[in-house]
């Protein structure tokens, strides 16, 4: 029973990763621009959309990051985030959505059950 | 002795680092209602010390009086607390106080000597929530290591994107917001420790 919500709960920080990552590459879509002075905001969306991709794969059995790295990594790119709307980089509708996914993201990752489904496999490899 | 006699009164220190922030917001409000041509984002907030109205005088004091309440706040961090991180992060927080002080007291009509404590009061600052969330991270307190990390990339975001007068006020704000933080951890940790004496 316990193995089935450690999985279900990387399963729900694995799922909203993807989506955010995906809403960041349709954001880059929406908002591109053929201008020179957009390539730093094209550039900041692009971030975004890896840092998310990126924290996908940290919710996986086979995990890059240890539980702790991931929390860290999960508040970076709410960091991210968050600082590129109010630097202006980011749409704020765009970016008040990323921002929500990022906050439940991190919040997945802060879970007991994701933290001991990643350490308990890392330890059975 | 002086140390055990610090660590009975945890909470009072953390209420200075609440204090700090109050007044800062406080001498804020009052030299924009004073100083109705300071405009928000574009103007610096040292602006206010050399301003002709009574700006100057709430700025001036303002200053001061932050600085003596977060420098207290951070005598308070050193010696109550027993981890460097914390250790660091309350010196840093001495400093940073001292430096605010001397802001108010040297305005920027004092050229480059206003402009090197301002400087100096913000690396302190940073370097104090550094310290702080490193040891947050440490001691397993992952929530408000990571409230820091963020805070930091607010302000990182915008020293790239807006000019200087901008980014102070957004670094500003997020600096107390920090300290508030800091603040309402270290008062909440006393009250619990004390609580668990008790029972």
């Amino acid at each position: 029973m316990s193995n089935i919500i450690w999985k279900s709960s990387a399963k729900v920080g694995c799922g909203l990763s993807i989506i955010a990552g995906i809403i960041a590459m349709i954001g880059l879509a929406v908002y591109f621009r053929p201008e020179q002075g957009a390539v730093l905001s094209m550039a900041v969306i692009l971030l975004s959309a890896a840092l998310f991709f990126g924290l996908a794969g940290g919710f996986t059995q086979t995990a890059q990051w240890s539980p702790k790295v991931l929390m860290f990594m999960c508040f970076v790119t709410a960091g991210v985030i968050i600082g590129g709307t109010v630097a202006g980089y980011y749409d704020l509708w765009f970016g008040g959505i990323e921002t929500v996914m990022a906050i439940l993201i991190a919040a997945c990752a802060c879970l007991k059950p994701v933290r001991m489904f990643i350490t308990h496999v890392q330890e059975e490899v | 002795m002086a140390s055990a006699d610090a660590k009975k009164h945890t909470a009072a220190f953390g209420w200075f680092g609440l204090l700090a922030v109050a007044a800062f917001v406080v001498m804020w409000l009052a030299c924009i209602g004073a100083d109705t041509s300071w405009v928000w984002g574009s103007d610096p907030i040292s602006d206010f010390g050399v301003s002709d109205t009574d700006a100057a005088t709430f700025f001036k004091y303002g200053m001061v009086l932050t600085g003596a309440l977060a420098a207290v706040f951070g005598v308070g961090e050193t010696f109550n607390k027993s981890q460097f991180g914390y250790i660091l992060s309350g010196i840093m927080l001495i400093l940073c106080g001292i430096c605010m002080a001397f802001v108010g007291v040297f305005t920027s009509s004092t050229g480059d000597l206003h402009l090197m404590f301002a400087y100096m009061a913000g690396i302190f600052a940073a370097a104090a929530a550094i310290a702080a969330a490193a040891q947050y991270w440490s001691c397993g307190k992952y929530v408000p290591a990571g409230i820091t990390i963020v805070l930091f990339c607010i302000a990182a975001a915008s020293a790239f994107a807006y000019d200087f007068a901008h980014f102070e006020v957004i670094a500003i704000t997020m600096i107390l917001v920090w300290l508030a933080m800091n603040a309402a951890m270290t008062i909440a940790s006393s009250l619990g420790n004390k609580q668990e004496i008790s029972a």
